[in-house]
């Protein structure tokens, strides 16, 4: 779907995206993980056109991403920014989604209807003549996602969409991107390491270079690697480390039912 | 501090009229203000006046003090207006200061010029929703895109402005708190005292708008807007028959105030 080839980019001198080639995977749900500072999200806004990289290439299904085309990509990606107050552009939810279809020049009289069907795809019907001050950080969000998904079909990107939520704000955001990744190509920007278990592809930047890419299994396996980069394991492969240290006979797994289980008749 | 009435929801035919009506016809009623003279006529117009802020319910509450702000400037109007005009019959004498009757009148007709204007502008910001008076004044600019006027621009442009002023003012007191908590005081102290709490306030504020600016641009840009483009519009003005017959009646008080100036 997305297509990273030989990229630089930087905004002074020295390179923030430092030679980066990758293939984003199509209807998959891939995570880019890495430190603050490590370009992951400046990728984002290489992907969108909102900068222009030095050299290298980007493609999106095969278009190569230009000045002159950025509608055509727009209207494949969409994105989902960090601060869930400064992406609410109108008054109102419904006049937030309306912004995206106006820029679309979709027919007036059918924006109601497309408004309520996304505002209800996101759970957020019952808000509609709402003002974004009185709505949760979760609940703004939702309608930055809704508002992105009317204009955008093909794939959204989540620029570490929940960093500024709560837990609860968090777990709803989760759980609609769980529902999107049906049929749609999911790309999440995050630090947020237990996330990767429920990804299909991972891609790990270390100061604008790409260090390890592949599958959840493929990544969890080089234990040290991940260390030796100072990223945080997910609960569950912190919990079977430790067990091998005691000399309880687990295997590299993402399941945390699996460790319970072994290590239950272990005992 | 509500300077121009903020908007207050009743469902009265003054809110629920088209903001293009309410527009045309505080222009209107400004011209018919300007363009007389006559104590008659201002009497005429002040009772009209005063049964409009009647009828949209907000007679009560924020219109007492507007009022009560022009006091001041009414009484130094009159102090001008009494060494400065010595017209008219001399009324009475206080001192070696002779009181003119022209001093007297000059000051009620602008006294009540002002009430006239600030309640208008004021039941104009009372009863439109800040929305619908950005929609309302596009759709009454759109003959300046002749001349190459931004319209819409100027339009999205206002309703984002309105959009973040309860944002800034959120942000300001956040920043407030954070700065007292290092040890600024922004009540007490002398001037200068003060000067430097407020630009301890103003760097963060900018810094932070700037911030906010270029996130919204880029989020404006990835769902597609841009200014060269065609756009469709969500929402939409339709005047009905209480707009019409509304802007006929104000029309009816402009001629009668034209009337009672000149012919009578």
């Amino acid at each position: 779907m997305i297509k990273f080839e030989n990229v630089r980019f930087g905004y002074h001198e020295t390179d923030v995206i430092n030679n980066v080639s990758f293939n984003i995977p199509k209807n998959k749900y891939t995570c880019i993980v890495g430190h603050n500072g490590s370009g992951k999200s400046t990728i984002a806004k290489l992907i969108m056109g909102l900068e222009n990289c030095r050299s290298g290439k980007i493609f999106v299904d095969g278009i190569e991403v230009n000045d002159s085309n950025l509608d055509v990509i727009r209207e494949k990606i969409g994105i989902v920014f960090q601060n869930p107050d400064n992406q609410f552009i109108a008054t109102t939810v419904e006049d937030d989604i309306a912004f995206t279809l106006e820029n679309a020049c979709v027919p007036q009289h059918q924006m109601q209807k497309i408004i309520e069907e996304y505002a209800t795809k996101v759970g957020m019907q019952q808000y509609l003549k709402h003002d974004p001050e009185k709505l949760s950080g979760g609940q703004k969000q939702r309608v930055a996602l809704a508002s992105v998904l009317v204009g955008s079909s093909e794939a959204i990107i989540f620029d570490e969409a929940t960093s500024m939520l709560d837990p609860e704000g968090k777990q709803e955001i989760n759980q609609l991107i769980t529902e999107l990744k049906h049929n749609r190509t999911i790309i999440s920007i995050t630090h947020d390491m237990e996330e990767l278990l429920n990804a299909d592809y991972v891609i790990v930047l270390e100061k604008g270079v790409v260090v390890m890419e592949g599958t959840p299994d493929v990544i969890f396996s080089d234990i040290e690697k991940l260390q030796q980069l100072r990223l945080r394991l997910p609960f569950v492969l912190q919990v079977i480390l430790e067990a091998k240290l005691k000399n309880f006979n687990v295997n590299n797994t993402m399941r945390i039912e699996e460790v319970v289980e072994v290590l239950c008749r272990s005992v | 501090m509500t300077v121009l009435g903020k908007y207050t929801h009743y469902n009265t035919l003054l809110h629920r009229l088209d903001p293009r009506t309410k527009l045309l016809s505080l222009i209107i009623m400004v011209v018919a203000i300007l363009a007389t003279t006559k104590l008659s006529v201002y009497l005429f117009l002040i009772v009209i006046v005063f049964i409009a802020l009647i009828t949209a319910k907000i007679f009560r509450n924020s219109i007492i003090n507007i009022y009560k702000s022009l006091v001041f400037m009414g009484l130094m109007l009159l102090v001008f207006n009494v060494v400065l005009i010595k017209t008219g019959t001399v009324l009475f004498v206080i001192g070696n200061i002779s009181v003119h009757q022209n001093a007297i009148m000059q000051t009620v007709f602008v006294w009540m010029r002002l009430i006239m204007l600030l309640s208008l502008s004021t039941l104009l910001t009372a009863t439109t929703k800040p929305l619908d008076l950005s929609l309302g004044l596009e759709k009454s600019m759109e003959p300046l895109k002749k001349w190459h006027v931004p319209v819409n621009e100027i339009a999205l442009i206002i309703s984002i402005s309105l959009r973040f002023i309860p944002v800034f003012a959120t942000e300001a007191q956040k920043i407030m708190k954070a700065q007292t908590a290092r040890g600024i005081d922004f009540e007490k102290g002398k001037l200068n005292e003060k000067m430097r709490g407020i630009v301890a306030l103003l760097v963060p504020l900018f810094v932070s708008a700037f911030q906010k600016a270029t996130d919204l641009a880029n989020a404006m840009e990835v769902r597609g807007y841009s200014t060269t483009k065609p756009r469709t519009k969500y929402r939409v003005l339709k005047m009905n028959k209480n707009d019409f017959a509304f802007l006929m009646l104000v029309l009816l008080i402009f001629i009668t105030a034209l009337v009672l100036q000149y012919a009578l």
